[in-house]
């Protein structure tokens, strides 16, 4: 092997912040069902535990091996609301609470699947799951959630979309960091290792694990070198990076699989910014030549990012999957932290990227007198996008309770910290009042 | 086990010397030496094998003390990581 290319990988990883930034554990929880909420909440315990007892062991031991940081241990379970069984008391703070001990027992940092998927229509079960996310996440620490309210395939349920325009609300109040533990979802997928979206899809095996891969700076250093390369030479430059990272993901998801003994299922490259300097996605975009994100052409540079990235890691994995491209978390990201407090950025232009991204309004902090409605319409929107063109949108944005536009809120760690972004003041009462389902589109009938 | 550790820093005498000396103290077999220097910065990448039942931190800690002690930073990753990203 050339000295160069050795000189490259290793230069990714201590200099360009290239890490694994997830190994997620997918458990079925199905077979824990039981006569009463407790006694499946203690099988759900048992069962994460006795999965995922090795999960930390054995990527700190690939970490020291590999010398390549894997910032979070995670798992995804089944969603939580398939879970009622015959008990009608719904009581499912029971199960989020079993998810979190067995979370803290095991020293994995998150786990996902606190879930409701209502594309289609709400059971009973699932409507109390969404109503109790508020109090399941005030009384837990690390587990998240997630609720898919439309699909290409079902179209969009409009009486889940108002819930949960509520229940965001309710989740951030007093506690506005609890709401960045849910993410609303349109299209939603089964095997994403990503939190705060990530739950182990019905259709996936009893354990599995895989892996996320990150990386927005190595990509970044990479186009800084070929400032002023046409398009095509562009594209070509992030495919070839998003192999190698994508072939790192391989290697570590195999690696963890045959140590654990179970199966290996996935590697999603998504190129995820963090706060720190040069781990910034708004900054690859800002390399390809705009002054600051949000500029015109901003969502050119990411469409053609997210597709590259997508084209290049595909040939490197054995099965690529999850999400799979590139996220916009506003807080997570400090150039795009900067472009909103200077004003470059909003919500609108925010809500075009999405279309083109591989997910939708991340980590975005509103004002805490935002009403419940018009958050509800924010999920419609994103939904529609997401619904039209056959991908995954999401919701995760943050009302902070007694702060308003030009304001901060602190997250901490990777979450970092977001100021509070203007909102349309119009209002959309009257139209999510009407409740309902919106019909699948027309494009989606293919039998 | 196949490891590469590549050795990172100011160029000057007895670099090569301290790092082989303190592979040989814990029994590492070098198999192959590539070493280049780019305006006074020396960096040497050495493909070893670790013999069985070797604590892989242990001998990674050694080495990197061994470093650090002539001004150098060693670190000592498994082989395939580099196969894997640079070869089909």
């Amino acid at each position: 092997m050339e000295l160069q290319q050795m000189q490259e990988t290793i230069a990714m990883i201590r200099e360009e912040n290239l890490d694994i930034r997830t190994i997620t554990m997918g458990i079925s929880l199905l077979d824990c069902v039981r006569d009463t909420m407790q006694n499946t909440a203690d099988a759900v315990y048992a069962k994460i535990v006795a999965r995922a007892k090795n999960l930390v062991p054995v990527a700190e031991q690939i970490e020291t091996e590999f010398g390549i940081p894997i910032v979070n241990k995670r798992v995804a379970v089944t969603p939580v609301a398939l879970l009622a069984g015959g008990d009608k008391t719904y009581d499912f703070v029971l199960i989020a609470k079993a998810m979190d001990k067995a979370a803290q027992d095991t020293g994995i940092d998150l786990i996902g699947g606190y879930t409701a998927l209502v594309q289609s229509g709400m059971t009973a079960a699932d409507e109390a799951l969404m109503r109790s996310m508020p109090a399941a996440f005030a009384a837990t620490e690390r587990v998240c959630g997630s609720v898919n309210v439309g699909s290409t395939k079902s179209g969009m349920n409009m009486d889940a979309v108002k819930l949960m325009g509520e229940v965001v609300k309710q989740i951030a109040d007093p506690t506005p960091q609890n709401a960045m533990k849910l993410v609303v979802f349109c299209n939603a997928v089964e095997d994403n290792p990503f939190m705060a979206g990530a739950f182990w899809g019905v259709s996936e095996g009893d354990c599995a694990v895989s892996t996320g891969v990150s990386g927005p700076g190595v990509v970044q250093r990479a186009l800084a070198a070929i400032p002023d390369a046409p398009f095509e030479e562009v594209c070509e430059t992030i495919k070839k990076t998003a192999f190698k990272v994508s072939r790192m993901g391989q290697l570590i998801g195999k690696t963890a699989a045959e140590r654990l003994g179970v199966p290996f299922n996935i590697v999603d490259l998504s190129l995820a910014p963090t706060p720190a300097v040069g781990d910034s996605v708004a900054q690859i975009l800002e390399t390809m030549g705009l002054s600051h994100v949000g500029s015109y052409g901003t969502t050119a540079a990411l469409a053609l990012l997210n597709d590259a990235v997508k084209k290049g890691g595909i040939m490197a994995a054995e099965r690529v999957g999850g999400l799979s491209g590139a996220f916009i978390p506003v807080s997570e990201d400090a150039n795009m932290i900067d472009a909103v407090a200077k004003g470059h950025i909003g919500l609108e232009k925010l809500e075009a990227m999405t279309a083109v991204c591989s997910v939708g309004l991340d980590m975005v902090a509103i004002p805490g007198a935002t009403p419940a409605t018009t958050i509800a319409g924010m999920i419609a929107d994103e939904a529609a996008l997401g619904m039209i063109n056959n991908k995954t949108t999401a919701v995760r944005v943050i009302p902070v309770p007694g702060k308003g536009v030009g304001d901060f809120v602190e997250f901490g760690g990777l979450f970092g910290r977001a100021p509070i972004m203007k909102v349309n003041d119009g209002d959309a009462s009257q139209f999510i009042a009407r409740g309902g389902h919106i019909p699948a589109p027309i494009h989606s009938f293919k039998n | 086990m196949n490891v590469i550790v590549s050795v990172l820093g100011k160029d000057h005498p007895g670099i090569i010397a301290a790092i082989t000396t303190a592979l040989a103290k814990e029994n590492v077999n070098v198999l192959e030496v590539t070493q280049s220097i780019f305006k006074g910065n020396f960096t040497m990448m050495i493909s070893a094998a670790l013999p069985d039942g070797a604590d892989f931190a242990t001998i990674r800690d050694r080495l990197q003390t061994a470093g650090s002690a002539i001004g150098v930073e060693v670190q000592m990753q498994r082989e395939e990581l580099f196969s894997a990203m640079h070869s089909l």
